[in-house]
């Protein structure tokens, strides 16, 4: 290393090392707790996040001490003032930042490795993937630190930037949840976190290289690779606000309308809100009460429907958080297995005393995959249980034998049913308990052998959504008996009107790509075909029939921009600039705006009013 | 011949504020000149601009020939910087100071720097948040001059010295100008100092360089007198008038470029004038920057 690198690190020694001391501090007490067994063998669930939870705020804090701390102590044009670029500068800091980070866990696992060494287990059964989880979670955190680097050296205000930096890191992650339906391994979260790190910090360096100066436009180039990475985020998070935004509205709208039910055996009507002393109003088709009142409790009724919605709950990746894994009691053997589903086998664990392990992996059938509905689940019966893997996407139902070496069993049905689907059933104790859905009844395990438990149980009513319009739907209740009624959803109301009003005004605010692409999309087909999956790139109205309002949309879009144009121009600004804010317009719409006001403020465009200076009292040559 | 430091009508303004108008001086090479004004009078803005730190809104700022909006790092490594207040790593040891400049600066001279530090009694194991004031000062001097600068600007050096310290402090930056013949541009507004150590004064006022002047120079054109009027009425009107203050039964005159027929013209309407009062930088300071608007 060149003497000016060496000269910079060792002026960030004392906080660099601070950090190491902390984040391995922290990453050793997680290690420590969850021991190899629960990281490196057969991971815990909560592994992952206990890690998550204490690291990355420590990453966050680390990022605000190294952007922050020459402002803070006065000594940036201290620093600033050497025969040193200010990009070498940056880089030799957060490069050695980023060190720090990747050690945390690096470091942070040994306290947990040693004892695992000098046992008997000595790594037995250790799982080589897992190192490059961790390793990717480090690049993760890594991320989290160069995002909050990228927020803090935009170049606008301080307040601003604190708040850009919680915007980046916040997309972060909902990114990171909507795109959890890829699947990725750890190989590709490891590539994407470490290339996505770099890239925010490679523009962090841009805009950093120019001293912020609000009375100022910020030089082009400063300006490029930040006000990109700022737009890109408020497309995306323009995208969920709207999703969010609509799917309140809707569900509202959802909400205040009447319910089918089952009236009598053979009579089927409206029930509207509001819910009073337990009874409901019985309607007619136009929402108006016929006097009639009945008790929700016991009766056969469907809510309206609402269009699928977006899910955003889970924030993990099943790369990196590992998924549940069962228990069971190995036969003729001591301790405890450990049973785990991977793409295309299962990996068997027994942890048959303190320091002894044994693991197998269990293949499944060729053409047999994993696919997310597949499962494990176990079944008792008296004393004995039995786990089970069922695939229902190629009705595959297998037992884990309890055995040692243990296998894999198939478990045809009897007279070559197909399992179908898992279900619930209640036994003749009244227990409910676990049971398989052939297409014409229902299976139970007893004593290891599949049983009929019953016929599947006729419906006594069938809903239909014959038209799947997300503001005017149309439904058909119809009884076993062959009464029906056919119902079409109109808006009628303030709060129907305020609510169908919000749901569209989200479409129109929606950031045009995103407006594109669900306007192209068959809202209906794609939450079918993904039921649990986020569907925020979509809109329900834009793919459900009501296409033209993307017209709208654009046409709210060319607004903007030309007022935008004006605007812009009048500053005194055109050319390229002027042409890359109204990209900027086109691919984030109304959520360029917070975009513009902080990079390009009004402030750095003005020219207050000159005034001749007072003529010099004494020059002298 | 190419002057160490020029302005040339530089402009700039933060909001709405004008802070700098048209502010033109130069300073020669070997030079020491002292930028002095009122809090807020634009000092500090015209050092940081000059160190390419800010950007004027409209004119130039170059240093020893180059523009200083976009000095290089290797033009930098030609120019010492001192900021206000004496900012250093005060986490650093002395010694890890001294590391540090050696490391990032390719001139700097690591062997002047120790003795400098041993003549004036600084400890090189201490830590710098254990220096006093004055020491702090005295080696962030030290580590900006034996940076072998060709240009040495300093914000403000003696701000919040005692006098003592302050002594100290010049004593070492005369010397080390000595050996040196280094061009310096300092602000200040402790007036005792600048008449120590300074070849040329600017004054700064609402932005606007209002003296730029050697101050012998200026102590020379600028003078005091005491003006009775005749009959006890009138009013001293005469070219060169700075500032007229009632006192005594009369006028305190501060005036400028007082030659004979514009003292004949004084005397011609007074029943008494008194003779010169020389001024200190101090008394002149106040006398050009506390006038009022009208009569300038």
């Amino acid at each position: 290393m060149s003497s000016p690198t060496v000269a910079l690190l060792r002026k960030d020694r004392p906080w660099l090392l601070a950090f190491l001391v902390l984040g391995t501090t922290l990453a050793a007490i997680v290690f420590g707790e969850n021991e190899v067994e629960g990281v490196f063998v057969v991971p815990t669930s909560h592994f992952a996040e206990e890690l998550e939870l204490l690291l990355v705020p420590c990453a966050v804090l680390f990022a605000i001490a190294a952007s922050v701390g020459e402002a803070l102590r006065g000594t940036r044009h201290l620093l600033r003032h050497r025969p040193l670029a200010p990009e070498r500068i940056f880089w030799v800091r957060h490069l050695a930042a980023l060190g720090v980070v990747a050690a945390w866990n690096a470091l942070g696992m040994l306290p947990a490795w040693i004892p695992e060494l000098w046992s008997g287990a000595g790594g037995a059964c250790v799982d080589p993937s897992r190192f490059g989880a961790v390793a990717a979670m480090s690049a993760g955190l890594g991320l989290d630190y160069a995002l909050v680097v990228l927020g803090l050296g935009l170049p606008t205000s301080w307040i601003a930037r604190f708040v850009w930096a919680a915007a980046l890191l916040f997309l972060r992650y909902a990114a990171q949840s909507a795109l959890a339906f890829l699947d990725p391994s750890w190989p590709a979260c490891l590539i994407v976190y470490a290339l996505g790190a770099l890239l925010a910090l490679w523009i962090a360096a841009r805009s950093e290289a120019h001293e912020h100066d609000p009375d100022r436009p910020t030089p082009a180039r400063a300006l490029v690779g930040a006000a990109a990475a700022c737009v890109a985020a408020a497309a995306f998070f323009g995208a969920i606000a709207a999703s969010g935004w609509q799917e309140l509205a809707l569900g509202g709208l959802a909400k205040g309308r009447a319910l089918v039910a089952r009236l009598g055996e053979n009579e089927v009507g409206l029930l509207a809100r509001p819910d009073t002393d337990g009874l409901w109003d019985v309607v007619d088709e136009h929402g108006q009460p016929t006097g009639r009142r009945v008790p929700l409790s016991g009766t056969d009724h469907h809510a309206a429907p609402s269009p699928q919605e977006p899910d955003f709950d889970a924030l993990t990746l099943p790369a990196l958080h590992p998924p549940f894994a069962w228990y069971q009691s190995p036969a003729g053997a001591p301790g405890t297995r450990r049973v785990q589903s991977l793409d295309d086998a299962l990996r068997v664990v027994d942890f048959l005393a303190e320091d002894e392990r044994r693991c197998w992996i269990l293949p499944l059938p060729v053409g047999t995959t994993c696919t997310r509905d597949a499962s494990l689940y176990e079944i008792k019966d008296g004393e004995e249980e039995y786990l089970y893997y069922f695939a229902p996407a190629v009705g595959g139902l297998w037992l884990v034998a309890a055995e040692t070496p243990p296998r894999l069993v198939p478990q045809p049905l009897p007279n070559g049913e197909r399992p179908l689907r898992l279900d619930w059933a209640r036994d003749e104790a009244g227990k409910s308990q676990r049971v398989l859905a052939s297409a014409t009844q229902l299976w139970r395990s007893r004593a290891g052998l599949w049983q009929p438990h019953g016929p599947l149980e006729a419906p006594r009513s069938r809903f239909t959504l014959l038209d799947d319009d997300p503001l005017r739907p149309e439904v058909e209740f119809a009884l076993a008996s062959g009464a029906s009624l056919r119902h079409r959803y109109d808006i009628a109301g303030p709060r129907a009107t305020v609510c169908a009003g919000a749901a569209v005004l989200a479409t129109l605010l929606r950031p045009p790509p995103f407006a594109l692409l669900g306007a192209a999309s068959d809202y209906a087909a794609a939450s079918a075909a993904r039921p649990d999956e986020a569907l925020l790139a979509l809109d329900p109205l834009l793919g459900g029939g009501y296409g033209w309002l993307l017209w709208l949309n654009l046409g709210l879009t060319g607004a903007l921009m030309a007022c935008l144009v004006r605007d812009l121009r009048r500053r005194g600004i055109g050319g390229a600039r002027l042409a890359g804010w109204i990209l900027a317009v086109f691919v984030a719409g109304v959520f360029a705006g917070p975009v513009l006001l902080a990079l390009e403020p009004r402030r750095a465009w003005r020219k207050p009013a000159r005034t001749a200076p007072p003529a010099p009292l004494v020059v002298a040559a | 011949m190419t002057q160490a430091i020029e302005f040339r009508g530089v402009e700039r303004h933060f909001g709405a504020e004008s802070v700098l108008r048209g502010l033109s001086f130069t300073v020669a090479p070997g030079q020491v000149y002292a930028l002095l004004g009122r809090n807020g009078a634009g000092k500090t803005t015209a050092l940081r601009i000059l160190l390419g730190f800010l950007q004027p809104h409209a004119g130039e700022a170059r240093v020893l020939g180059l523009p200083s909006a976009t000095l290089t790092p290797d033009e930098r490594e030609r120019i010492g910087y001192v900021s206000e207040g004496h900012r250093l790593y005060p986490e650093m040891r002395v010694n890890d100071a001294l590391a540090f400049e050696a490391g990032t600066r390719p001139r700097f001279e690591r062997a002047a720097a120790e003795r400098e530090l041993e003549r004036c009694g600084i400890l090189r194991a201490k830590r710098i948040y254990e220096l006093s004031r004055g020491m702090r000062a005295q080696l962030a001097l030290i580590l900006a001059a034996c940076g072998a600068p060709e240009v040495l600007i300093f914000d403000d050096p003696a701000m919040g010295l005692d006098v003592a310290m302050r002594r100290e402090l010049l004593g070492s930056l005369i010397e080390l100008l000595a050996e040196r013949g280094t061009a310096v541009l300092f602000s200040s507004h402790i007036l005792s100092d600048v008449e120590r150590i300074a070849d040329r004064v600017g004054i700064l006022q609402g932005g606007a360089l209002i003296v730029d002047a050697p101050l012998d120079e200026l102590k020379r054109r600028v003078e005091k007198r005491h003006w009775v009027p005749r009959n006890g009425q009138g009013d001293p009107r005469v070219a060169g008038l700075l500032r007229s203050r009632a006192a005594e039964g009369g006028y305190e005159l501060t005036l400028l470029d007082l030659n004979p027929e514009r003292e004949s013209e004084l005397r011609a309407g007074a029943a008494r004038l008194s003779e010169r009062i020389d001024l200190d930088l101090e008394e002149l300071f106040l006398e050009l920057t506390t006038r009022p608007e009208a009569s300038r």
